[in-house]
């Protein structure tokens, strides 16, 4: 607004400064702490994890498959941090090694989710007319199967496995991309900016991809890092009911699924996955709501 | 206003016949021979001539799905692979008592999401908004299991007052419920917080309070009406997840219920059962969202003037 007052005569500067006016008060803390915006709380919570997940197998002291690596059954203690399961197999290590295979899974599908969504939304909301009218059409099949049904069914045709998870997780979420993107790519196609550029003569292809785009790409990086949450919450409840990774790999989970048996006496089988997994969609949650908010008041 | 009512409806139905048509060709395209499966390796080959035919798997594609199509506009689904009772039989039990599990919680839920989210906007920024921020930002963290093992641990293995598995009397009902509706609860009063703290500083907020309004008329007349607006179709879209998509926990709770029955049916490979109950759910939703759709045209009036 700084350089709005000085551009402006006083008499617009008056209805801005009008219109500057807070409708209602509200209460500031006296020392607000400028920087613990959830945006950086988000940010180093997500060093953390990209730490866990690098430097994480360094420290577990044996084999995730090792079966009878210790006691069966042991709560945590100082060899076993986070105990061992019913086989004696060391829980740390499989839930670093299954956080690794997690993200993983989670990543690659919103890869596969964000990738053909964003293209065809952009297609979609650029060109309008016909086109739209068949993606949108297409879209809305899969739109009316509910997601996670659509995945099981996938995966109960081509069995369980990484790459069939990938793609089932994958699919349910092409609509919201699509969907966001497409409307997001109309009212930018309707900016000045953009009509300017067609007018000097820039082909579709650079004004798709050099203005449209990038204005667009602060939205879309906050739905692909929240996303990844989506699609962490959603493996797990399969792998939960049987249908994700089979063993010896392991994920979230199915780690969590395996404690379930033992969650009375063995709460730490229980908990500790539980923890990953929230500790995950919680930090993904706030970074992208940091990073919306953040791009909101640009 | 009637037109496009029409239109929305047509346009469902046709999304719903397209997804059967997907579904179809999802369970049709199958890597292991089904009749196989169902008769064991010793069968001969005129017995599984006679299954192939008596199970229409000798007609091509099209026809199949042309014929199941015809069956089912006449109320038939088909029967099981398991157990030869007709699938709609099956499917009507288990879909009521999904019904009732739903509403209970999505009932739950909105009364909770909009109680809770309108008090937090209310205090916004004071120690009530912050816990119920952080409350819900948990909530919406943990899978919907691990809150239903954590409320069974409390409710059934400490204090011992409700049966952690099966269906049938109302203290049943009591955890899938819960563990159902919390998450739900948690997206409704963030998403109503959220709209409301919108609405505040809108112009007509500045207009009704220039009026004269008092603090409570502004809030009950103005804010939290226009508010709703947007609520209302994530109350839709929750509730048709919530319907199609309840597998976790009702397989946790052992509810006997439609997404129970899914799961089971694909572990048993029982394709005529996965494939209604996945025409069911796309039925259902493409309802609850023209529903929504036309509700929100009621609703809000500048929608209703774009016609």
């Amino acid at each position: 607004m700084k350089r709005a007052n000085i551009v402006l005569n006083n008499r617009w500067q008056r209805k801005l400064e009008f219109q500057e006016v807070p409708i209602l008060e509200v209460k500031k803390s006296k020392k607000p702490l400028r920087w613990f915006t959830p945006f950086a709380f988000g940010s180093v919570l997500l060093c953390l994890l990209v730490v866990i997940l690098l430097i994480g197998p360094l420290f577990s002291l044996f084999s995730p498959a090792a079966v009878s690596s210790g006691p069966r059954l042991s709560p945590p203690g100082t060899i076993h941090w986070f105990g061992t399961d019913a086989l004696g197999r060391d829980l740390f290590s499989r839930i670093i090694f299954g956080f690794r295979t997690s993200i993983y899974i989670c990543v690659a599908a919103t890869l596969l989710t964000a990738v053909p969504g964003i293209i065809l939304g952009l297609i979609s909301g650029y060109y309008q007319g016909w086109i739209d009218q068949i993606f949108s059409r297409l879209i809305d099949i899969l739109l009316s199967l509910p997601g996670l049904l659509l995945a099981i069914v996938l995966i109960a045709r081509l069995g369980p496995s990484i790459h069939t998870l990938i793609v089932a997780l994958g699919i349910t979420g092409i609509p919201t991309f699509y969907r966001i993107t497409r409307n997001e790519t109309i009212s930018m196609s309707n900016q000045l900016f953009v009509e300017a550029s067609r007018s000097l003569g820039n082909t579709n292809f650079k004004l798709i991809f050099r203005h449209i785009f990038p204005n667009i790409f602060p939205t879309l990086l906050v739905l692909s890092s929240m996303r990844v949450g989506v699609y962490l919450l959603m493996g797990s409840g399969l792998g939960f009911i049987g249908l994700g990774i089979q063993p010896p790999l392991s994920e979230l989970g199915a780690l969590l699924a395996s404690g379930k048996e033992y969650y009375q006496s063995a709460w730490w089988l229980f908990a500790f996955p539980t923890f990953f997994i929230c500790f995950t969609v919680l930090t993904l949650n706030l970074f992208g709501e940091g990073l919306r908010d953040k791009y909101n008041h640009l | 206003m009637v037109i496009a009512i029409v239109r929305r409806i047509a346009s469902g139905l046709l999304a719903v016949l397209l997804a059967s048509l997907l579904a179809f060709a999802i369970l049709e395209a199958s890597p292991g021979d089904i009749v196989q499966t169902l008769l064991g390796d010793e069968s001969t080959i005129e017995q599984q001539m006679t299954l192939r035919s008596e199970l229409n798997l000798d007609q091509p594609f099209h026809v199949r799905f042309l014929t199941y199509l015809a069956n089912l506009l006449q109320g038939d689904l088909g029967v099981s692979l398991i157990n030869g009772r007709p699938v709609a039989e099956i499917i009507v039990h288990r879909f009521i008592n999904t019904l009732l599990l739903t509403c209970l919680s999505t009932t739950l839920a909105v009364v909770v999401g909009f109680s809770l989210g309108a008090w937090s906007a209310l205090h916004h920024k004071g120690l009530i908004d912050m816990a119920v921020i952080v409350l819900t930002a948990l909530c919406l963290a943990i899978p919907s299991f691990g809150i239903a093992i954590f409320l069974t641990q409390i409710f059934s293995v400490h204090l011992k007052l409700l049966p952690v598995v099966g269906g049938g009397s109302l203290k049943h009902f009591i955890l899938p419920c819960l563990s159902l509706a919390i998450p739900t609860a948690a997206v409704i009063t963030r998403l109503v917080r959220a709209r409301m703290l919108d609405e505040i500083n809108k112009q007509y907020t500045l207009t009704a309070r220039a009026k004269g309004l008092s603090n409570k008329q502004v809030w009950l007349r103005h804010i939290f009406p226009n508010a709703l607006i947007p609520a209302v179709t994530m109350v839709g879209v929750q509730f048709g997840h919530l319907l199609g998509g309840a597998f976790v926990v009702e397989t946790l709770f052992a509810w006997p219920g439609l997404g129970r029955l899914t799961v089971q049916a694909i572990f048993d490979q029982d394709y005529p059962v996965v494939l209604a109950a996945v025409i069911l759910s796309a039925l259902i939703f493409q309802v609850l969202n023209s529903m929504v759709d036309i509700l929100h045209r009621q609703l809000d009036p500048l929608i209703r003037e774009g016609d």
